[in-house]
């Protein structure tokens, strides 16, 4: 009798923590969907979450506080309206149209329905688009993700970003990274930009299967603070493939080809 | 004696003890604050009318957020003159009322078109505010003052401002303006992401420090400028300039992530600085015509100049660490496409640099 209630008493607590876990389980924001036609346009600071799918069009500076969260669906192109306004407002990084997040950025592309960034074609002759600046980010996901045209593709101030098949095309700087935080990035490529990835202060890089080709400047640049774990990177065609501490030549050795200078070793006094 | 008093009291109400503005209100006639104040709302300091404010006065603002755009709303907007002279041992304080304060609990002090009369601040320490001090249409002086932990230190739009002595730290911008005419003097811009940050000005700023800035540390575009005797270090770039009209003489710029210097489409005379360790290159010039003399241009990581530009560009004399050490270059000769640099022959001594 007493095993009968013991195994009674234990379903119930079983139904309660399930009824419990189900009734915690919060709705997400609907989907909401732009067209070519209609795309869904957005700006300023975020007041709710939002979760975006078809055409978005980013009409100007738009702010992802903390707290709130961002979510972009499977084959979403992301229009960004750039500009080179005189305005400086203090949220904001930089005078070009940014997407600048404190709080959640999750970009869930699939592989063959990626999600696209690129500029509006309204955008004036000349101008780009800022990029996607992560300053203190709750959580930053892309995966299947192509950034086009940007400034600085990802801005990482003390950011996590977690980057999976992840195309950063023609941006002055691939990506940026600052202060902490890890980048974990698995496959893709930076390429056609000015710089690729660089690393300051005491940032570690998670790189696997990522080929940084094809840059005017240096194609990784790794300031001494800086940690990186690599396997299945490729760096090629740059104008400095690497720019490191002297000890990082051998691992990297596999990785470099067919830049101008593979390797340039950061003087003692940098790595001191 | 006694109708004196009351007069003179009427005259220039006086508080020492807690005063509270709860709400919007206005300030009709000259006003002296002393002691603690609470400014719940909006305060306006209307025009003609002066606000002074004695040393040691503690000034809070309650953080009320109606819009929820995550910005504070209680401020004081001074139409009127605003004077607050603190002294090195009874500073005057503005900060946030809340018992956790962040960035942007409250406003700012505002100066609106108010022009008649400098508007100072002395010995104060302006903390919390979205930003801290903000000018528009006004004259200000700012002496001997640290603001800290605001979205923005300071900023001003077409105004006339003068910074002595200021630090502007932990700040997430540190110091912006446009369209105006700002000297800074002796000051510290340190631990920012942006430091100085302007467009469309006339700045000549001397004698300060610009350090530990996350993105630039100066960065001014449409601007004319004139930065001496300066130290510039530890920025991600130090000394940006785009479309701008720039003397740089006498600074230290030194182990900056990136460039030194970075001229974009500008005319710039740079001439006796140290420009040293900077983590990419000394100095980055794209489509810019300068004058580039009697620099120390030493140990920067990468390239001791880059032309990123398509046009040719003459380099004077400058010292690169020993008589014999050549520059390293990147120019047309790495690159198809750039412009060349044509590199007169390194200075026999090496020149002495004032800053700090």
């Amino acid at each position: 009798m007493s095993r009968c209630r013991q195994k009674i008493a234990m379903l119930l607590t079983l139904l309660l923590i399930t009824g419990c876990a189900l009734v915690s389980v919060e709705s997400g924001p609907v989907l909401q969907i732009g067209t070519v036609q209609k795309p869904y346009e957005v700006r300023g600071l975020l007041q709710q979450d939002l979760y975006l799918g078809g055409v978005i069009r980013i009409t100007g500076d738009l702010f992802v506080p903390a707290g709130r969260s961002l979510q972009i669906a499977p084959g979403s192109h992301v229009l960004v309206v750039g500009n080179d306004s005189t305005k400086i407002d203090p949220e904001y990084l930089d005078k070009g149209t940014e997407i600048l997040v404190k709080g959640r950025l999750i970009v869930a592309g699939e592989k063959g329905i990626p999600v696209k960034f690129s500029l509006d074609e309204s955008t004036p002759k000349g101008e780009n688009w800022t990029g996607i600046e992560l300053v203190a980010a709750e959580a930053a996901i892309f995966k299947h993700v192509d950034i086009l045209g940007a400034e600085i593709g990802i801005l990482s101030l003390d950011s996590s970003p977690q980057l999976t098949q992840v195309n950063i095309l023609g941006a002055r700087y691939g990506i940026l990274m600052q202060g902490g935080g890890e980048l974990v990035y698995r496959g893709g490529r930076i390429s056609g930009g000015d710089a690729g990835l660089l690393c300051f202060d005491y940032s570690a890089l998670s790189l696997e299967q990522l080929s940084i080709l094809d840059n005017l400047e240096e194609g990784l640049y790794l300031a001494s603070g800086c940690s990186l774990q690599q396997q299945g990177l490729q760096i090629n065609r740059n104008d400095l493939g690497a720019v490191a501490s002297e000890s990082y030549r051998t691992s990297l050795q596999v990785s470099l080809s067919d830049n101008r200078i593979d390797f340039k070793p950061l003087p003692e006094e940098a790595v001191q | 004696m006694r109708t004196l008093l009351i007069i003179l009291l009427l005259l220039f109400p006086l508080s020492s003890v807690a005063l509270e503005y709860h709400g919007e209100n206005t300030i009709f006639k000259d006003t002296i604050w002393q002691g603690e104040v609470l400014i719940d709302g909006i305060l306006t300091i209307a025009m003609g009318a002066t606000l002074e404010i004695r040393p040691g006065t503690r000034v809070s603002f309650t953080r009320i957020d109606l819009n929820g755009d995550g910005i504070g709303e209680s401020e004081l907007f001074a139409q009127g003159r605003f004077i607050a002279l603190g002294t090195q041992d009874k500073p005057i304080i503005f900060t946030s009322a809340e018992v956790n304060p962040v960035p942007g609990d409250w406003g700012a002090l505002n100066m609106m078109v108010s022009e008649n009369g400098e508007n100072l601040l002395e010995h104060c320490l302006v903390e919390y505010g979205y930003r801290g001090f903000h000018s528009h249409y006004s004259i200000a002086r700012l002496d001997s003052s640290t603001f800290r932990y605001n979205q923005r230190g300071a900023q001003f739009q077409e105004s006339t401002v003068t910074i002595n002595d200021c630090d502007f730290s932990h700040n997430f911008n540190g110091l912006q303006f446009r369209d105006s005419k700002v000297v800074i003097e002796n000051s510290r811009v340190v631990g920012n992401l942006w430091g100085i940050r302007a467009v469309f000005v006339e700045l000549q700023m001397s004698g300060s420090q610009v350090e530990a800035n996350r993105i630039n540390g100066i960065s001014l575009r449409d601007s004319k400028v004139q930065l001496r005797d300066n130290q510039v270090s530890d920025n991600r770039r130090g000394i940006y300039l785009q479309r701008s009209d720039a003397k740089i003489t006498g600074n230290r710029i030194t182990q900056n992530r990136e460039h030194g210097i970075y001229l974009e489409d500008s005319i710039a005379s740079v001439q006796g600085n140290l420009i040293r360790s900077n983590g990419r290159s000394g100095l980055k010039i794209l489509a810019a015509d300068a004058v580039i003399e009697n620099n120390r241009i030493e140990n920067n990581f990468e390239f001791t100049i880059y032309n990123a530009g398509d046009d040719d560009l003459h380099v004077g004399p400058n010292w690169y660490g020993s008589v014999s050490k050549k520059p390293e270059l990147m120019d047309g000769r790495s690159r198809e496409g750039l412009g060349l640099l044509h590199v007169a022959p390194s200075l026999v001594r090496k020149p002495e640099v004032n800053a700090l």
